[in-house]
């Protein structure tokens, strides 16, 4: 589903020039869970934008599903955004203006849903991951570990078909960083493709497959039979 | 589009808070500029009305009665014109010494001809009043002759047609009293002689002139224009003893003579000058800037205009001053409220960052973040500015009550909502660009 190739991205900071992602190569099969480890800096996360079209890169070809991501328009790459790839992140990144409800249901806004579509899909969402009864709070009314919830109900809400997360257990004590992990490993078993950035090798360890970075090269690549 | 109304919704009670104060400022500077502009435009209106209609009358323009250090001022109150008088001049005393006190004299009237003679049309005129020795036929007793000089514009207003070239127009007893005098001298065949110490009269059949009758049924109105120019003008009786001479021919007057007619003195002081406008689309200050000139030439002497319209006019110019201050003061409160927006916009902007990278996130191009916010603020300017309109249109009936008729002008909503979108855009691209948003990735990765 996901393929790709030679990518190469640097980004500038005054006149330095820091080479981030050096000759990438990368195939993501539909439905598989990837993990990706290394240190700070390796590239991890802009790998993940640029996979998820937040970020483009300088150099190299992607594609998702056979068409070119790479050279999509502002436009085309929010529609991309919107309808096949949904994000997660260790800050759980909630508006604290609106409520867990119409956090859930933004992606589905963006999308052109109507306010009872969206309503019906948010609570059913938030069904699932146990927080209906929360649906008009705010976002700090919630412990991390629900925040994180409604934050994958967000993520999915469109219906995307990969997810990516970086660093989704990074805020959270070890009791909620497991509870997300198996909301991620069912959502996995569903047939969502999902791609994870850690530090942690236990959470890495969940993934049927195992990508180790450094220096802005995939320097192993492993299938996780464990 | 309409979830990015219900996101805006969202946005704008989510900071109520500052959003209120700038909705307030905007409704204060609005409905101040908006009574300013009804003012203004209703100034306007006025002065376009007083324009047509000094266009379509007549202005008088007359001495104040006041003036500063003019000697002649005290010769000319206490001006000789009985037949007393007349006597006490003529016959023993020198002539005056003393400079012309004459308000609009024939010098002054000459000059202002050259001058302003383009854009206004003018009607003076004069009357002389001197004492003539009748013939035995009249008793031997000095009778009154009254010398009415008129330029052609007043000659044609008054008596409803154009005087022939070098024709003097006579009232009955005036002619009746030159026909007997060229019959009890015919020595003077075609002259007429007053007293040896004038010598001759103009009234010769040297300079051409031919004597007419005034047409009986115009004799009335000839009073009432005079008696308006030139108080206390002439009686029914007295007009019946005038000649009616074009303003020009004044100089051909005896040197003794020119001392005491609108050259100089003993004529009343109390005369006036007509002035009308020749186009009326060419209507603009050409009356004051008169009087100016006017007061110029007669160093220490005030004139002013007897006319409604014009002092009307005055008082909306003076109105008009005090609405662009207001207006001035109006535009400083909007001001205010941009720059105070912009710093608002500056510190939600910086709140908003995660907001607008998420929002990337999920779907949403930057330039539809952007127009959101130009929205957002667009609606927060909008409502200010209609409360303001409301409040400017509340506020007709007051100053309508304290002040003049004033209306309320629709052109102000378009001005106001036109003003409301642009400052909303303004503060928007401002603060933008004052915030400095990165690319939405490193927004999020750094956040």
């Amino acid at each position: 589903m996901i393929e790709v190739r030679n990518l190469y991205k640097s980004y500038k900071n005054g006149d330095v020039c820091t080479k981030v992602l050096k000759d990438v190569n990368l195939t993501v099969e539909d439905g598989a869970f990837v993990t990706i480890m290394g240190r700070s800096g390796c590239g991890k996360s802009t790998l993940l934008n640029i996979l998820g079209g937040m970020d483009r890169a300088d150099q190299g070809t992607y594609l998702f599903d056979g068409t070119p991501v790479s050279g999509m328009d502002g436009r085309s790459l929010a529609r991309f955004r919107n309808q096949k790839v949904g994000f997660v992140f260790q800050s759980f990144h909630l508006l604290p203006e609106f409520n867990v409800a119409d956090n859930v249901a933004l992606p589905l806004g963006y999308g052109g849903m109507g306010a009872k579509q969206r309503r019906k899909i948010s609570m059913e969402l938030l069904e699932k991951v146990g927080l209906a009864d929360k649906a008009r709070r705010r976002p700090s009314q919630l412990s991390g570990g629900e925040q994180q919830r409604v934050a994958i109900a967000r993520a999915v809400a469109a219906g995307p078909k990969v997810l990516l997360a970086d660093e989704p257990t990074g805020s959270l004590d070890e009791e909620n960083g497991q509870k997300i992990m198996e909301m991620l490993k069912a959502l996995n078993t569903q047939g969502l493709t999902i791609l994870l950035v850690t530090h942690d090798p236990k959470v890495a360890a969940c993934g049927s497959r195992m990508i180790h970075m450094a220096d802005g090269r995939i320097v192993t690549d492993d299938i996780n039979n464990g | 589009m309409r979830y990015s109304f219900y996101r805006i919704g969202r946005m704008l009670k989510s900071a109520a808070g500052m959003y209120a104060l700038v909705i307030v400022e905007m409704a204060v500077g609005t409905a101040l500029l908006v009574a300013c502009l009804n003012m203004f435009f209703s100034n306007q209106a006025r002065l376009a009305d007083s324009r047509e209609q000094m266009a379509e009358e007549m202005i008088t323009i007359c001495w104040s009665g006041e003036a500063l250090d003019d000697p002649g001022v005290a010769i000319m109150e206490t001006a000789e014109t009985t037949e007393e008088g007349y006597k006490r001049i003529y016959e023993g005393s020198d002539a005056w010494d003393y400079e012309a006190p004459f308000p609009i004299g024939y010098e002054e009237y000459q000059t202002i001809i050259r001058e302003f003679g383009d854009d206004l049309v003018f009607y003076y005129g004069a009357i002389q009043r001197t004492y003539v020795g009748q013939p035995e036929s009249f008793e031997g007793k000095y009778s009154p002759i009254f010398y009415v000089f008129m330029n052609d514009e007043l000659f044609e207003y008054t008596f409803s047609f154009q005087r022939e070239a070098d024709k003097v127009y006579m009232g009955e007893m005036a002619l009746e009293f030159y026909e007997q005098m060229e019959s009890a001298h015919p020595e003077w065949a075609g002259e007429i002689k007053y007293p040896a110490s004038m010598g001759k009269l103009w009234l010769s059949d040297d300079f051409g002139v031919e004597y007419t009758a005034i047409p009986k049924d115009k004799a009335p109105e000839a009073v009432e224009m005079l008696s308006y120019i030139n108080s206390p003008g002439l009686t029914p009786e007295e007009i019946e003893y005038s000649f009616v001479m074009p303003l020009d021919h004044v100089v051909l007057l005896p040197e003794t003579m020119l001392e005491h007619c609108i050259l100089s003195s003993l004529m009343t002081p109390y005369n006036t000058l007509l002035v009308s406008y020749r186009d009326a689309d060419a209507v603009d200050d050409q009356v004051p800037e008169l009087l100016t000139r006017l007061m110029e030439l007669r160093n220490g002497m005030s004139f002013k205009i007897e006319d409604a319209v014009l002092e009307a006019q005055k008082s909306i110019a003076d109105q008009q001053n005090m609405v662009v201050m207001l207006t001035g003061a109006s535009v400083t409160v909007l001001l205010i409220v941009l720059i105070s927006t912009i710093g608002i916009l500056l510190v939600l902007l910086a709140r908003r960052r995660r907001f607008l990278a998420l929002a990337c996130c999920c779907g949403a191009t930057m330039g539809r973040c952007y127009w959101e916010l130009a929205a957002e603020v667009t609606a927060v300017f909008g409502l200010g500015a209609l409360l303001g309109l409301v409040g400017g249109y509340a506020a007709v009936p007051i100053l309508q009550a304290k002040l003049y008729d004033i209306q309320f002008y629709p052109v102000n909503i378009v001005i106001i909502a036109a003003f409301a979108v642009i400052a909303a855009l303004l503060c928007c691209a401002i603060a933008i660009a004052g915030i400095r948003l990165r690319a939405p990735a490193i927004e999020l990765k750094e956040l």
